[in-house]
Parts: structure tokens; C-alpha cells; sequence
């Protein structure tokens, strides 16, 4: 591999992704079905999580309705596909721009909003959709949920889960992409201006409240396309989409990844997602290990995984850096020979 | 009028469980700045300790088994409070919310490992009657409630306002640093803060518990403790909650009286986004307390 390596001039640093990108093509070839169902939930979290992350950690606000946005892009995708008998390529964006135009109405009265209010009001907001699925039976078909028809492309069934994995693959990584490059924009820029100060933000000329605009219809587009892909991936819609447990996971994998990055949402999607479906069948299991892992990162880990890890090598390589530095008679235990302790009771023998 | 008056009552049976949640909240948020997320949680544990665990599993007789159970709510705050709370004082408001969130999830998920998902009856405290007053048909339990509720929001006041315990928490809450420096012990006010405010959700849910069936998600009335404080002007404001809990029980049963019973759940809700949108210091909110909270 060195050698290779040093033919090509191609260093580990270029070489990884490549891999990394080898791995991910060929990843539905060696799973097994459940973990490739796994893998495809792992994509659509990914994208719901990349979309909180631009509300939560780059803009700063706290809003607690991402399931509903959620839950919004699915049934209209399901609704689309199940009533008008739309493609996906339909029903998709259609979801997704429900979802949109729904954050934007959101958004115009939130803006009033700081902090805790608005976390009140989104929750409040996030609690009545979730009321809406349930009693709107005869659309939604409420508490029973809603079975959806596998997606199609013209002729195409999409009918094995590889397919729809390359399907939310496809997706997945043009938003991921798309968000990187977006927060790394002049509006991810402002974005982060208007969370650290507002004032500050205002006083050279952004107008604040666009952007905290934009940042939620940013967010709840991104929602609306993780609902969708959902609705065509796994094919069962219920109003607990919407629910508290839902609001809880997408948290969790945005602080899990750490606030403010969507390398980090993805990499909190792919565990969590993992963590949580192995644990599926036990709920309470499952509400507990959420709530330890919330407090233990938001406690002792606020940034994420990624500076807390990244730190801890910074600290084992500074360790044996001084270790290998530290002249060699010092590097010897710390107990001598002819020195023995007294509790020993290796010495008597001796 | 009748029918009216009907509403009224059986609207402020639930409005003084809402009262006791949302003046637990208020207190929480005037020692700490933390609004607690796990306080319907709480309610939910208060309910399950004192009927499944004092007085089923261990045969206690009511009385010790209700002080028991106020003392494992109280204890479970205070052990909250200082594991989780107290190394997020000064924290982001979004990092503390997050964490009790996380906290009620410990709380709703360790209840449904020991006693499971089924909604759980049992044998009631008091026979379950009704008595006639004035043409108006109350259950005893609902008079019970309200005596008690009534009663414990009284007692709070009295404690607040005459006892030095009291006063020291006030001026916890007024200043922390002043207080230090008076010789207070500002955190064990915080822990006291927590401790009252868990039993005063324990008792809501040993009072509603002959009413309902008991279930892990019991704690979802917390979203109507919060529509209690935005309608009573602010999580500081502890009279604005207990009032705000009161119209809001009411508010809800003349909505499921005359338009419809399903509306009633989603009650809380609408209120809490329209009275944030139109008037956003709620109904007896003093306009200087909210907006330092307005902005993040």
C-alpha cells in the first residue's frame, strides 16, 4: 500500500475518501437485510438531522418541531403517491415543498420568539400535527398508520431495498453536499453572525429576521425530504412521526455529531441509528439509554463526539510525546530495585 | 347555566393539577433559570410510587405511603438537579432544556421498566361518588382535588411570604449574589426549589390517579402546564401560573362542552402558539420581566 502509495503520490489524506466512497457503493452487496434496512434509515436521518443542525447549530434557534416538518414531508409524499398515484420524482419535492411552506408560516410568528418561547411554541406546534395524524382518520388513517406502494421511476419498480438504497444514497449526499456548501456560504456565514450576536449582526446591516427565516424553511425543506425518502423507503407512516420520541432522536444525533457541523450530523445519524434500531422492540430501554446519552454529552461533551475525541488524541499524543522525550532513567517504573515496598508479599520470596 | 356552571367546576378540577405543574415549573425557573422539562415526568412517578409501589406492592396504609412517595419525588428533583442541573448553571438555555428533556426520558423510561406500558387501574381511594351541590354534579374525588389543591397553593403563599425559609428562597431568586453574601445557602435553595416543586407535581398525579388509568405517558401534561404559564405571563410568574392553570382547565372543558371533546387535547397547544403570537406576556404578564427571556 506504501508503495503504491508512493507511485501514485496519492497520500492517505486522498486515498480515504476513495475508500470511503468504495465502501458506501458497495456497502447493500454485503449487508445482511436488516442492517441494510438499517443503513437505508441511517441516510434518511442523516438529511432530518443535517436540517436541524442548520436551524439549531448554525443559526442558533431552539425549535423542537423538526418531527412534525418530518412527519409533514412523509404524508404528503404518501398521500401524493397513494391517492394521485404520483411517481416519486413527484411526490418527493412535493412533500418536501409542503414541509417548506408550512416552515415558512411557522417561522413569520416565530420570529417574535426567543430561547424558551419558541421551543415552547415549536413544541406546542410539533404536538399538534401529531394530534392532526391521529384524528384525521380518514385521510391518514390515524393511529393505524398508513401503508405506502413501493416508489417507481416510469416503469421501474424500485423493489428491492438495494435499489432504494442507492435511491436515498443519491439524495442523501446531493443535500449533505449542498448543506456543507451552503454553511460555508456567505449565508451559513451570516447565519452564525446573527447566532453569536444579533446585535452585532444587525448593526452591519443583515436583516435578521430574513435570515432566521431562511434558516427555518432551510431546515423544515430538509425534514420534508428525510419524511419523503422515508415514505418511499420503509413504506409505513404513523403519527408518532411526529411524536416527542422522534424530536428526542433527531436531537440526540445532532448533539451526539455536535452542534454546528454536518460531518458530524452524519456520522450521529449512522451510530444513533444503529443504537437505536438494535434497541426498537424495547422502549423503555430505549427512552432511557436517549435520556443518558442527552445528559451525558450536553454535560460533558457539549460540543460533540468530534472535539471530545479529536481532544483526547491531542492528549495521548502530547503524553507519549513527553514520554519519548523524558530521559531514559526516569522512564523506568517508579519503583526501583533495592527499593522494595514494604506490603510486597512477592519479596519474602524472593 | 347550568350546564355552564357544570363546565366551570369540572374545568378547575383539572385547572389546579395544571396550577400545581406550572407553579412547580414557575419555582424551578425563579431559583435556577432552568424550566424543567421533566416536570410532568415527576407527576407521572408521584402517581406510579404512591399507588403501584407504596400501596399495592408494599400494603403501606395512605398516609405513609403518600409521604413516602413526596419524599421519593422530592429526592429523585434533587438528585436531578445536582447531577445534571448544577453543572449547567450558566449553560446555553438550550443545553439545559436538553438536558431534562433528557432527564424526563430517564424518569418515563425507568417507570415503563419496572411496571411496563399497560395502562394500569386500580382500586380507587375513595368510592367513587359524586355529590350534588347547588344542582351541580361534583365526584368526591374532584372536590377532593380541589380542596387540596386549593389548599396547597395557599400554603405556598403562606411559606413564601412568612416564613424565613421562604424569604431566604425570594431573595435567592431576587438576587444570588446578594444572597450569598447574606449568608445563604443559595444552593440549598435550588435543591429546596426542586424538592417543593416535585412534590407539588406528585401530588397532582396521587390526586388525579383514582380518576384516570396510569401510564408512562402520563407526562405529556406538562405541554399544559407550559400553556398555563404563557397564558399567566412568564415562567417567574408563580400567581400568574396558578391562576393561568385554573382558566386553562376551564378554558379546555367549555371547548370540549360546546365544540367539540376531541378539540380538548389540542387545546393547550393552540393556545400556547396564539397567545406567544398575539400577546406574548401573557395575560397578566408585566412586560419588563418577559422581554429579558424574549431575547435568546
Amino acid at each position: 500500500m506504501a508503495a503504491l502509495a508512493k507511485r501514485t503520490g496519492w497520500g492517505w489524506s486522498r486515498a480515504l475518501p476513495v475508500l470511503g466512497v468504495c465502501v458506501v457503493l458497495l456497502l447493500p452487496h454485503v449487508l445482511a437485510s436488516s442492517w441494510l434496512f438499517i443503513a437505508n434509515l441511517a441516510l434518511i436521518y442523516a438529511v432530518a438531522a443535517v436540517g436541524l443542525n442548520i436551524i439549531l447549530g448554525f443559526s442558533g434557534q431552539f425549535s423542537l418541531a423538526h418531527a412534525a416538518f418530518y412527519a409533514l414531508g412523509a404524508y404528503t409524499t404518501a398521500l401524493l403517491t397513494i391517492k394521485l398515484g404520483a411517481p416519486f420524482w413527484v411526490s418527493l419535492p412535493a412533500g418536501a415543498l409542503t414541509a417548506t411552506v408550512i416552515g415558512a408560516l411557522v417561522a413569520i410568528p416565530a420570529l417574535r420568539l426567543g430561547g424558551l418561547f419558541l421551543a415552547m411554541a415549536t413544541f406546542a406546534f410539533n404536538q399538534t400535527v401529531e394530534w392532526i395524524l391521529l384524528q384525521w382518520v380518514s385521510l391518514t388513517s390515524g393511529p393505524d398508520g398508513l401503508p405506502v406502494p413501493r416508489p417507481r421511476l416510469g416503469t421501474f419498480v424500485f423493489a428491492s431495498d438495494v435499489s432504494l438504497y442507492y435511491l436515498a444514497l443519491v439524495v442523501a449526499s446531493a443535500l449533505v453536499v449542498a448543506a456543507s456548501r451552503i454553511t460555508r456560504s456567505r449565508i451559513g456565514r451570516t447565519l452564525m453572525a446573527v447566532r453569536d450576536s444579533p446585535v452585532a449582526a444587525r448593526s452591519l446591516g443583515v436583516d435578521v429576521e430574513r435570515y432566521r427565516i431562511v434558516s427555518f424553511v432551510l431546515s423544515a425543506f430538509y425534514a420534508g425530504v428525510a419524511g419523503g425518502l422515508y415514505a418511499n423507503v420503509v413504506q409505513f407512516l404513523f403519527p408518532a412521526m411526529s411524536g416527542l420520541l422522534q424530536v428526542t432522536l433527531f436531537l440526540l444525533i445532532v448533539i451526539i455529531g455536535g452542534l454546528g457541523s454536518v460531518a458530524g450530523a452524519v456520522w450521529g445519524a449512522v451510530v444513533l441509528t444503529g443504537v437505536s434500531e438494535v434497541m426498537r422492540s424495547f422502549k423503555a430501554v430505549q427512552e432511557v439509554v436517549y435520556g443518558v446519552l442527552l445528559v451525558l454529552f450536553i454535560v460533558f461533551m457539549p460540543h460533540g463526539i468530534g472535539p471530545a475525541l479529536r481532544a483526547a488524541v491531542a492528549r495521548l499524543r502530547d503524553a507519549i510525546h513527553e514520554w519519548r522525550l523524558a530521559p531514559l532513567g526516569s522512564r523506568v517504573a517508579p519503583v526501583a530495585a533495592g527499593n522494595p515496598r514494604p506490603d510486597d508479599p512477592a519479596d519474602g520470596q524472593r | 347555566m347550568t350546564f355552564l356552571l357544570q363546565l366551570v367546576v369540572s374545568g378547575l378540577i383539572n385547572g389546579c393539577l395544571y396550577a400545581l405543574l406550572a407553579v412547580g415549573i414557575a419555582m424551578i425557573f425563579k431559583a435556577t433559570q432552568i424550566v424543567n422539562f421533566a416536570q410532568g415526568e415527576l407527576f407521572m412517578l408521584g402517581a406510579y410510587v404512591h399507588f403501584l409501589g407504596m400501596l399495592t406492592a408494599l400494603r403501606l396504609p395512605f398516609l405513609p405511603a403518600l409521604a413516602l412517595s413526596l419524599a421519593a419525588a422530592a429526592l429523585t428533583a434533587v438528585v436531578a438537579e445536582r447531577l445534571v442541573c448544577r453543572p449547567l448553571l450558566g449553560a446555553p438555555i438550550v443545553s439545559v432544556v436538553i438536558a431534562t428533556i433528557g432527564v424526563s426520558f430517564i424518569l418515563k423510561g425507568g417507570v415503563r421498566l419496572v411496571w411496563g406500558s399497560v395502562p394500569l387501574p386500580f382500586r380507587p381511594l375513595f368510592e367513587t361518588r359524586t355529590v350534588i351541590l347547588g344542582g351541580l354534579v361534583v365526584p368526591t374525588q374532584g372536590l377532593v382535588i380541589i380542596c387540596a389543591g386549593l389548599g396547597l397553593l395557599g400554603l405556598l403563599y403562606v411559606f413564601f411570604q412568612f416564613t424565613k425559609l421562604g424569604k431566604m428562597m425570594r431573595a435567592t431568586s431576587e438576587n444570588r449574589t446578594a444572597a450569598l453574601l447574606m449568608g445563604i445557602n443559595v444552593t440549598r435553595m435550588f435543591s429546596l426549589a426542586w424538592a417543593l416543586s416535585a412534590v407539588l407535581a406528585a401530588v397532582g398525579g396521587i390526586l388525579i390517579g383514582p380518576l384516570v388509568q396510569l401510564e408512562p405517558e402520563m407526562g405529556i401534561i406538562l405541554i399544559s402546564a407550559f400553556a398555563a404559564l404563557i397564558i399567566g405571563g412568564g415562567f417567574g410568574n408563580l400567581a400568574g401560573a396558578a391562576v393561568g392553570g385554573m382558566l386553562l382547565g376551564v378554558i379546555e372543558n367549555l371547548v370540549s362542552g360546546y365544540l367539540s371533546t376531541a378539540l380538548q387535547s389540542v387545546t393547550p397547544f393552540v393556545l400556547i402558539v396564539v397567545v406567544l403570537a398575539i400577546r406574548p406576556t401573557g395575560l397578566f404578564g408585566r412586560g419588563e420581566v418577559y422581554r429579558s427571556h424574549l431575547v435568546s
